[in-house]
């Protein structure tokens, strides 16, 4: 327990810091709110102008502006998005799941082929298979995500048609009540297969281009731990029992060869979350990272800093995870 | 004469590596009675381990057998098929290793580890009881709390008996055992030592006991076979081979070790390396550190024959 308190206390200062950098950065960005909100609305005097940044309170130093930023955190209170006036909170709330439901899927999707391969990489190492998993792979660590998004949709659904190439659900079909916000589930909840099936084919490419790049780094990993575990003396002595061979991979072998693996995954859900952006505006998925790149275009300072506040919390959570993962994996890594 | 446990003709295992064909067992002959306990010593890297997996069927790629019978019971392990090999490893031929610390799982509860092999070998029934036994009879305390914990929370010689437990745990026949002790301090080698030689009475299994400590084979063993660069040079009856070595190398071997009883002995080394494995010179692999090598030796291949009642030599200098 004391092992967890400690990584709790640590991660109070890496997410201190990442809001002091994005709080700095945002602020130290030439352009300004209030002339991009009023943009449009033509002639307005400088008094107005004034006016406005008084009321939201970008008139005062920034310090001081940084502290009422942390103050409100720790109170519950995200503030206000400029351009929509509505609670950030209820911003990101409603943009999340989507958010959620992709990178989870992305991730699912990863891993699959990802472990798999590996395994079968390493068991038949300098193999046709193990040869084609390597060559597929390299492809796909070097591949930029927003390319591969848009060789998908021009593949499947501008070529063949067969899938989707945008948004979370067509507009001919009525969606589910909603219940946790991510599509699958609700859909499944209230027994909509036809909201469930088409949910998923426009999960399917946009899932696929975010968690390709993933797959193959997992599935190099995998490999590589894989290739020095089934080596070790404990695998001939399983061997030597006469345990069978898949139990000998699966039970003996995979068990530590998923400990590098895990650190891995967890490192890169960060990556995922950051990789959104990208995918969501190709693929116009109505999620946090659209909403992000939209503030940051119109400097909506409290929504870019709560967004990225909540991309720091996940980080440093799935690193937390993995660590407790860990312990549960490897026996030797005491809590 | 009654059949033998185990009998290994002309074993051949090459790996094929990029350098070339390594042979590192190059036509092995090794006989081992029910009961009896036969010491395999020889240097490293003479091939004593792959001649042990290769009985076991647990040579991997590049390693390959390409020639040979091994037959145990009379029947030839090489001609069975890996389901039934699996059936014989761990339940009629049981091998233990070298280094305890790298031979259990590190995430496996030692409970696990020692029913998983019971329960293919006799089935799940009263598996756990029969792995606490286990683990009594090797002479772990407390077993029972034992069988909850990871092997890294026990001690080296601890780990050893772990380990000598799981391979017990089906009664084998016949137990290989590839340098138990040498991970081991001395005090503990000879508690491990004693424990395996009680439980070799016990179940009357044969042992093939592989060291490059000829001490260890002196206290232990029955009878012994020597191995040089993939081949068996020797074999006999332990006292005869140790106090008459016939081959050049068996007592260029017995006259490399300190003795206690003459102080005043030296120690002469073989001279020269042990030749690469995959560049063999023809004829006699010994030829280069041999004191007696002439032209014949650069020639022809010598192979094992009766020099002296129950003692096989495989020298052509050797009358």
């Amino acid at each position: 327990m004391k092992f967890f308190f400690d990584r709790m206390l640590q991660t109070i200062p890496v997410v201190l810091g990442i809001t002091l950098v994005v709080f700095s950065l945002m602020h130290l960005t030439p352009g300004d709110p209030v002339e991009t909100m009023l943009g449009s609305v033509g002639h307005i005097s400088q008094e107005d102008i004034d006016l406005i940044r008084h009321e939201l309170g970008l008139d005062q130093p920034l310090w001081k502006q940084y502290l009422g930023f942390l103050g409100g955190i720790c109170r519950g209170d995200w503030g206000m998005s400029l351009r929509y006036g509505v609670p950030v909170k209820e911003l990101i709330r409603e943009r999340l799941p989507a958010t959620l439901e992709l990178t989870l899927a992305a991730m699912l999707i990863s891993l699959m082929i990802a472990i798999p391969a590996g395994v079968i990489s390493a068991v038949h190492r300098y193999s046709l298979v193990d040869q084609a998993s390597t060559l597929v792979s390299l492809i796909g660590v070097s591949l930029p995500d927003f390319w591969l998004g848009l060789v998908l949709i021009l593949i499947f659904s501008v070529g063949l048609g067969w899938l989707p190439g945008g948004l979370r659900l067509g507009f001919e079909i009525a969606w589910p009540p909603t219940t946790t916000g991510l599509l699958l589930v609700d859909s499944l909840l209230a027994w909509n297969w036809e909201a469930f099936w088409a949910a998923m084919s426009h999960l399917l490419l946009p899932a696929l281009a975010l968690g390709a790049p993933l797959a193959a780094l997992t599935m190099r990993i995998t490999r590589s731990s894989m290739l020095d575990v089934i080596q070790q003396d404990y695998i001939t002595f399983a061997r030597a029992k006469g345990l069978r061979e898949m139990v000998v991979i699966i039970k003996h072998a995979l068990h530590n060869a998923l400990i590098p693996t895990i650190t891995v995954i967890a490192l890169n859900m960060g990556t995922l979350l950051g990789g959104n952006m990208i995918i969501e505006r190709i693929f116009s998925w109505p999620g946090l990272g659209q909403l992000v790149v939209d503030s940051i275009r119109t400097y909506d300072y409290p929504v870019v800093q709560g967004a990225v506040l909540l991309y720091a919390l996940t980080y440093v959570g799935m690193n937390l995870a993995a660590d407790l993962v860990y312990t549960r994996l490897d026996p030797r890594v005491a809590l | 004469m009654k059949q033998p446990l185990l009998e290994v003709k002309n074993l051949r295992t090459h790996f094929l590596t990029d350098a070339g064909v390594a042979k590192a067992v190059d036509g092995v002959d090794l006989t081992i009675a029910p009961g009896e306990v036969m010491g395999l010593v020889g240097e490293s890297g003479c091939g004593k381990s792959v001649t042990a997996l290769s009985i076991m069927g647990l040579i991997q790629p590049p390693g390959q057998i390409v020639d040979g019978q091994i037959l145990f019971q009379g029947e030839d392990l090489l001609g069975l098929a890996e389901r039934e090999m699996q059936k014989l490893r761990g339940g009629q031929i049981a091998m233990i290793f070298q280094d305890p610390l790298t031979t259990l799982n590190p995430v496996i509860r030692v409970g696990e580890q020692i029913t998983e092999a019971i329960a293919i070998h006799q089935g799940k029934e009263n598996m756990w009881e029969k792995a606490v036994q286990m683990l009594e009879l090797v002479g772990i305390p407390s077993p029972k709390q034992r069988m909850m914990e990871y092997p890294h929370q026990l001690s080296g010689g601890m780990r050893q008996r772990v380990m000598i437990a799981i391979a017990l745990s089906c009664h084998p026949s016949l137990l290989i055992a590839d340098e138990p002790t040498t991970a081991l301090d001395v005090t503990i080698q000879a508690q491990i030592l004693d424990l395996i030689a009680g439980l070799q009475q016990e179940l009357d299994m044969g042992i093939l006991f592989i060291t490059h400590d000829l001490g260890v084979v002196a206290e232990f063993c029955d009878r012994i076979a020597v191995m040089y660069a993939g081949k068996v040079v020797e074999v006999g009856d332990v006292k005869q081979v140790l106090t008459h070595p016939l081959h050049p190398y068996t007592r260029g071997l017995l006259r490399s070790i300190p003795r206690l009883q003459e102080p005043r002995h030296r120690i002469e080394p073989i001279e020269g390396l042990v030749p690469e494995l995959h560049m063999l010179p023809p004829g006699c692999s010994f030829q280069d550190r041999c004191p007696l090598a002439d032209k014949r030796c650069t020639r022809w291949e010598p192979s094992l024959r009766e020099a002296a009642p129950d003692r096989l030599v495989s020298c052509l200098m050797i009358p």
